[in-house]
């Protein structure tokens, strides 16, 4: 099969549904004979037993309902069945119930068709998206960096959209109208022969002009469609880089850049309606211009006596059925130039060359061979798309076990090893082989097992870390889905029906052996062996902590978790570090937290309640007033809005420092300002409703150690200690249910676990506090056997897209650990780590050693750096400068 | 421990002697406090540094590896600064620093530090002059040292 795309669209249509295309012709000129009866039947009813006519006795009776096959060319007519005798009253009833049933038959039809039509075009659209995404994935590298992927999407999802409608109609419905068409105008030719041509000859203007006329608007539709695309390739630009626009102030700049293009976009619409409306016009005029040849050429023709009246009525009334069918012939004909520009539109976009063959990625559900032999380069020179040399006759042979550094700064030529092997860059001289294999001709489904590759910017799709880390393995169905999730016949037919893959997306995916585990367990332990590797086990437990324990699916946890916080607290004060933590005690201020958090001493539902967000119409408010919190509330507030104002001025440019401190929102600090001169020397009591609430709110956010503003007495602590009570009784229910409370004996749900263990925080400014609290948890959730628990939890963080809620150097751990995780025969590590500090990635790199060298399981290594020390922890340094192998040592 | 004091502390620290008060209460308030325990390391040679410490009370030992061991080279006390170095460019801790007693420090945070003499040249001129200040110091140092061994 050719890998090129048919451009032309009929063809495209004809060669995947000529059969369906076929029938549906059948099915249609089968619907014709009722269709035309039926339009007879009203007539028959109306003259003859409703008017009386061939009734005129009261005994009359007439033969209804015969069955005829007339001679269009002429007179005379076989007649099968010559009809019922009824009376009348029978006939109408036999008559009525003939159109009854033509109605039925009709509609039948009619529904047959349109569905049948209708599944044909989603069957076609299926394969068409199919065969797009499909070759999305096998494009060449170099091809991602040129397309903008949304403008990929916009291809996809909507502009091949209004082909699918079309495809059901493609043959169907102009082989109909033409048929309805042809009829009309061979009645008239018959009737008249002159009235005839002239119909003919003004159809022909019409079918002619017309057509040509829309060409214009086609260009614009095209035009419509391009810019459209562009500008959703815009606005995802716009929305991926927005920090970056934002950071930069250069906001503004991307408005008139959207404003200017919603103009073009604009002024190419309006330019279409205005066309679309003067070719409709024209197009009207024409079709009534026919009937006035009939009234006046055909009247004169009357009068003067050499046109039968008879005749020109019957012409009239058969021209009605004629612009009908005229007119949605053109529509169609529009449609037609519509949709194929539209296709080729898509074609052109995705008929890349050339593209990698679909027997490259074919689904291997078995072990993949090990690559045979060492990557050899013989004169290898790359260049990148500018057509600057990247890399000069390279001469390299690389063991697949060695364990190698490829030292040069950015452009030295370094990297290009790495993409050069796992075929990112093809070369532009020279050969590479693996072995004696050409590594051009070894399939992905090999390399894309046997070789690792990290880059400095991994890609995860949206979805949890536990899925980022699977997704290395999912290299074909290994288990079929169970019986109950698995595809149905009608699925599989369906799939098949529209040239879809077969393949189960609710199998298992998950390559275990290449994992190197046999079951869910081994997984796991092989998850938190990568994870120790790249260092980021930590990271996902903190995450595991750091998780409410009503999101915990299991749930038979509580027990567990209460029992850890008992030994928690016997092991905290045992080893003498009881100062580390702040215990919650319902009946003491928590230092720790803000007014708020000891306000409501316990935890939402929601993600975390804050201050600013509470609503101005709050019960809230209220509880505050009770014992006068709220006067002393607002003074407190008051004060530190004050000294904040004060430091930072009104417009602050340290926003980050105000940011940070996370009591008055910098944007609003104007607001503050202005609030606190509306409020200068008036007493609470005379104080707006709004101003109170303003200041309010930065009391509940304050904290003492953190802001040290020396504003929290004695008295303030009391009172909030008190105001806690109330919190929790006057509470309405709705907003009760939204809220746990603290409770010594009880797992609070909505709580993280962290705090549900320690039952209290860690006191901040206690150097080393958090590291020894944090062993101490870890050691005892190890005892408890809750350590793959918290990190499971940890790795159920929903990671955002493109791995967004993670930071970069997280993410560069986490694309190293993915790669791990399936084992790769030869480790490619592309700068993948440059965001680590140097002692994680020495770190990093010395496991990694040391994993390497386990009997049995020695893989081969390509670390490309910049940094000397990191290099020269390897077995041999590859030097590169300036495009070109400068030096090639082995480190004693 | 308030602002108030703590931008008082660091007013009388020989880097901010010179810079307006209202910008060390600034500084002060993106700074925190931060407690060690008798031994307990404020930072450690070779680490990459992020935050340089102020002593409020308490004394720290400077400790350097050499040739022939580790060498106390300076005690720390009350508005003593340390770390300075390392958030000043990147590169390691050249030098790590013991509590003796129990330490009360100002953690001065890397970035708000680069910020704040970014934003004050007037307090880079000040750390610029302590600086001076300690490379003359050392070299003197340096040439006793010498005069002696000759």
């Amino acid at each position: 099969m050719s890998d090129r795309m048919e451009r032309n669209l009929f063809r495209y249509i004809w060669s995947h549904s000529k059969r369906q295309q076929i029938w549906i012709l059948f099915v249609v000129a089968l619907s014709m004979p009722t269709y035309f009866l039926a339009f007879d039947i009203p007539k028959l009813i109306v003259n003859g037993p409703i008017q009386g006519k061939g009734f005129e006795t009261p005994d009359a009776t007439q033969k209804v309902l015969p069955i005829e096959i007339g001679n269009p060319f002429g007179e005379g007519s076989l007649t099968i069945f010559s009809g019922f005798e009824l009376d009348r009253m029978n006939a109408l009833i036999a008559l009525s119930m003939a159109f009854l049933g033509y109605v039925i038959i009709n509609g039948m039809f009619k529904l047959y068709i349109n569905t049948y039509k209708g599944r044909l075009g989603e069957r076609m659209l299926r394969r068409l998206r199919y065969q797009l995404v499909d070759r999305v994935l096998r494009f060449p590298f170099p091809q991602y960096r040129r397309v903008r992927s949304s403008e990929i999407a916009t291809m996809i999802k909507d502009e091949v959209d209004p082909l699918g409608g079309f495809i059901g109609e493609a043959f169907a419905t102009p082989a109909f109208l033409i048929g309805q068409a042809l009829s009309a105008l061979i009645f008239i030719m018959l009737q008249s022969w002159i009235l005839g041509m002239v119909t003919l000859a003004i159809l022909v203007v019409q079918t002619g002009l017309i057509p040509k006329l829309r060409g214009r608007l086609r260009k614009l539709a095209l035009q419509r469609q391009l810019t459209a695309r562009d500008l959703s390739g815009r606005v995802s630009e716009i929305v991926d880089g927005a920090t970056d626009i934002r950071l930069n102030d250069s906001s503004n700049y991307e408005r008139s850049d959207i404003a200017d293009r919603l103009a073009r976009i604009f002024f190419i619409r309006f330019d279409f309606y205005q066309w679309k409306f003067m070719v409709k016009f024209i197009n009207n005029f024409l079709a009534q211009f026919t009937p006035f040849v009939f009234y006046l050429g055909g009247g004169i023709l009357a009068i003067r006596g050499s046109l039968d009246i008879g005749q020109l009525v019957a012409v009239i009334a058969a021209y009605k059925d004629l612009p009908g069918p005229v007119k949605e012939l053109i529509d169609w004909d529009y449609q037609r130039l519509d949709v194929q520009v539209k296709y080729l539109q898509v074609v052109n976009a995705f008929d890349v060359t050339p593209l990698t063959p679909a027997i490259s990625q074919e689904v291997k559900p078995d072990r993949s061979p090990s690559l045979n032999g060492p990557f050899v380069f013989h004169q290898v020179s790359a260049t990148d798309e500018s057509g600057k040399a990247l890399l000069t006759g390279l001469d390299l042979t690389i063991g697949i076990d060695e364990r190698v550094a490829a030292l040069g700064a950015t452009g030295d030529g370094a990297e290009v090893v790495g993409d050069l092997i796992t075929r990112l860059v093809a070369p532009s001289a020279g050969t590479i082989n693996v072995g004696s294999t050409a590594l051009a001709s070894i399939p992905e489904w090999q390399t894309g097992r046997r070789i690792g590759y990290v880059g400095p910017e991994p890609f995860f799709a949206h979805g949890t870390a536990r899925d980022a880390l699977l997704s290395g393995l999912r290299h074909a169905p290994f288990k079929p889905a169970p019986e109950e999730l698995a595809m149905t016949p009608l699925i599989l037919r369906e799939a098949k029906a529209s040239g879809n893959p077969l393949l189960d997306r609710r199998a298992d995916w998950i390559d275990y052996e290449a994992a190197g585990a046999s079951n869910n367990q081994e997984l796991a332990e092989r998850i938190t062996e990568v994870l120790g590797l790249v260092s980021l086990e930590e990271d996902f437990y903190a995450f595991g902590l750091r998780t409410k324990l009503a999101d915990d699916t299991g749930g038979d946890g509580e027990e567990m978790f209460l029992n850890a916080r008992r030994i928690f607290l016997d092991r905290l004060t045992k080893d003498d570090n009881a100062a580390d933590v702040e215990p919650f005690d319902v009946t003491k201020f928590n230092s720790q937290m803000t007014i708020f958090q000891n306000l409501v001493f316990g935890a939402a539902s929601s993600p975390e309640y804050l201050p600013s967000e509470i609503p101005a119409d709050s019960p809230l408010w209220k509880f505050l007033a009770i014992d006068g919190l709220d006067r002393r509330l607002y003074e407190l507030g008051r004060e530190a809005s004050a000294v904040i104002v004060d430091l930072f001025g009104e417009v602050s440019d340290n926003m980050k420092i105000l940011e940070r401190l996370d009591l008055i929102d910098p944007t609003k600090l104007s607001d503050y300002s202005a609030a606190l001169g509306k409020t200068d020397g008036v007493d609470f009591a005379n104080v707006a409703e709004q101003d109170r609430q303003k200041f309010t709110r930065v009391a509940l956010s304050y904290n003492e150690p953190r802001h040290r503003l020396d504003l929290l007495t004695d008295d303030v602590r009391k009172a909030v200690v008190d105001a806690r009570m109330t919190f929790r009784t006057k509470l309405p229910p709705d907003m009760a249910a939204e809220f746990s409370f603290h409770d010594a004996d009880q797992i609070n749900p909505y709580a993280s676990l962290q705090d549900n263990i320690l039952f209290g925080r860690i006191v901040d400014g206690r150097a080393g506090a958090v590291d020894r609290i944090g062993a101490l948890l870890r050691e005892i959730l190890e005892e408890l056997d809750l350590s793959y628990a918290v990190l499971e939890r940890g790795l159920n963080y929903e990671i955002g897209s493109g791995g967004r809620r993670l930071s970069l150097s997280q993410r560069q751990q986490l694309g190293l650990a993915r790669v791990l995780l399936r084992r790769p025969e030869f480790l490619i590590v592309n700068r993948g780590l440059n965001a680590l500090d140097n002692r994680t990635v020495e770190k990093v790199i010395q496991s990694l050693l040391e994993v390497s060298d386990k009997n049995g399981e020695r893989f081969g290594m390509l670390w490309i750096t910049s940094q000397e020390s990191h290099a020269a922890m390897f077995d041999r340094v590859l030097k590169f400068s300036r495009g070109e192998l400068a030096s090639d040592e082995a480190v004693a | 421990m308030s602002l108030e004091e703590d931008a008082l502390l660091l007013s009388k620290v020989e880097l901010f002697a010179n810079v307006n008060p209202r910008r060390l209460k600034l500084l002060a308030l993106a700074s925190s406090r931060m407690l060690f325990a008798p031994g307990q390391d404020l930072c450690v040679e070779g680490d990459e540094g992020y935050e340089a410490f102020i002593v409020i009370s308490g004394e720290a030992d400077v400790k350097i590896k050499t040739p022939s061991g580790v060498a106390t080279v300076a005690r720390l006390k009350r508005n003593d600064i340390v770390g300075e170095m390392a958030i000043l460019r990147d590169m390691p801790r050249n030098a790590t620093v013991t509590a003796v007693s129990d330490v009360t420090t100002l953690r001065i945070g890397k970035q708000d530090f680069l910020n704040l003499m970014k934003e004050f040249p007037e307090v880079t001129v000040e750390v610029m002059r302590s600086l001076a200040e300690r490379l003359a110091r050392t070299t003197s140092e340096l040439a006793n040292a010498r005069a002696a061994k000759a």
